[in-house]
């Protein structure tokens, strides 16, 4: 008797964790960099996420692989084995979203959150703040917004200037600084969420 | 002088011409690359499953076809078909994101062949800019 008993009480207790948390395969992320001959655009659509309602943890992966460039020229270039990103082939973001307790999925609302975290690119690893907003459908789901900046750092930069200068010829004198690169990347993430269910 | 002025006017639209052939060259499709690889799509997730690095090597940027059964079919937020292959997991499958709706999709359960891009995996392996084979 007792045995079953803990096996209901587990199962119970599974059930209730599992049921609070939201998922999706098909989150978006789009990131634009603007600089003086053309700004550079790229979207990722296979980015997955988790969002666990009880706690308000949210995750995001995505991979690199993953990113269409709007410019085609850059897309073909990033998408042939020239380039090779399997040495850090994700990125991802772990955090908490605040407020979280008010939104209930089950009724049509909107509501402004703040999430914090931690955003993994490349070796880096970049403490991130941003608002968001959740728009519930009043069937269950969810889709949730959020536009940041995210500004690469010096070094970053230097990393860039280096490969530049590695894979053109030396007579081509080229930097970032040549093209007026901004340093700033505006980053928006979009996903609509269902209850996990596989 | 003249000849001087005549080739640098034509050097400089030679250049402007690249400049707009360059920018306004379409995505990279892979519709008309032959795949590198022709697969099963538990075989493809077992790959990723034992050794994630190891199968990156091979099949990452990779056109492969791979065969599976269609358990589901969802829309990214650009309104793209998605179809998820049964891997034989429970949690992960293969998940590919057509780039055109086809006049038909084809049916849950259904086996279907589709050709793709490879990029790895997260919680399923991720093939993009797919197209169906057979159905």
């Amino acid at each position: 008797m007792h045995k079953i008993l803990l096996v209901f009480f587990f199962s119970l207790v599974f059930n209730l964790a599992f049921s609070q948390v939201f998922f999706t395969r098909t989150g978006h992320v789009h990131v634009k960099s603007q600089n003086n001959v053309k700004n550079i655009e790229a979207d990722n659509y296979q980015v997955i996420s988790f969002v666990n309602m009880e706690t308000g943890e949210v995750r995001f992966e995505g991979l690199l692989k993953s990113f269409e460039f709007k410019l085609g020229a850059l897309d073909r270039v990033f998408n042939s084995d020239r380039i090779n990103v399997n040495q850090y082939p994700k990125f991802r973001f772990e955090g908490t979203i605040s407020g979280l307790d008010r939104v209930d999925p089950n009724r049509i609302g909107s509501y402004d959150v703040e999430v914090n975290g931690t955003l993994y690119l490349w070796d880096e690893k970049r403490v991130t703040s941003a608002t968001g907003v959740i728009n519930t459908d009043g069937n269950g789901g969810f889709s949730a917004n959020s536009d940041f900046v995210m500004r690469i750092e010096e070094n970053s930069m230097h990393k860039l200037n280096n490969l530049i200068d590695q894979k053109l010829p030396d007579i081509v004198n080229l930097s970032t600084d040549s093209f007026g690169v901004d340093r700033d990347i505006r980053v928006s993430l979009n996903a609509s969420y269902k209850l996990r269910n596989r | 002088m003249k000849k001087v002025l005549s080739f640098i006017l034509g050097i400089i639209i030679i250049l402007l011409l690249a400049f707009i052939v360059v920018i306004n060259l379409p995505q990279a499709s892979i519709k008309n690359k032959a795949a590198d690889y022709s697969i099963d799509a538990n075989e493809l997730f077992s790959a990723y499953s034992v050794n994630e690095a190891k199968a990156n090597s091979t099949y990452n940027g990779k056109v492969i076809e791979v065969s599976g059964k269609l358990i589901d079919i969802s829309e990214d937020e650009q309104g793209a078909p998605v179809l998820l292959l049964d891997s034989g997991d429970d949690f992960g499958g293969i998940l590919c994101t057509l780039d055109n709706k086809p006049k038909n999709l084809p049916s849950i359960g259904q086996k279907i062949k589709v050709k793709g891009q490879c990029n790895g995996i997260l919680m399923d392996v991720v093939l993009n800019k797919c197209h169906i084979i057979t159905k």
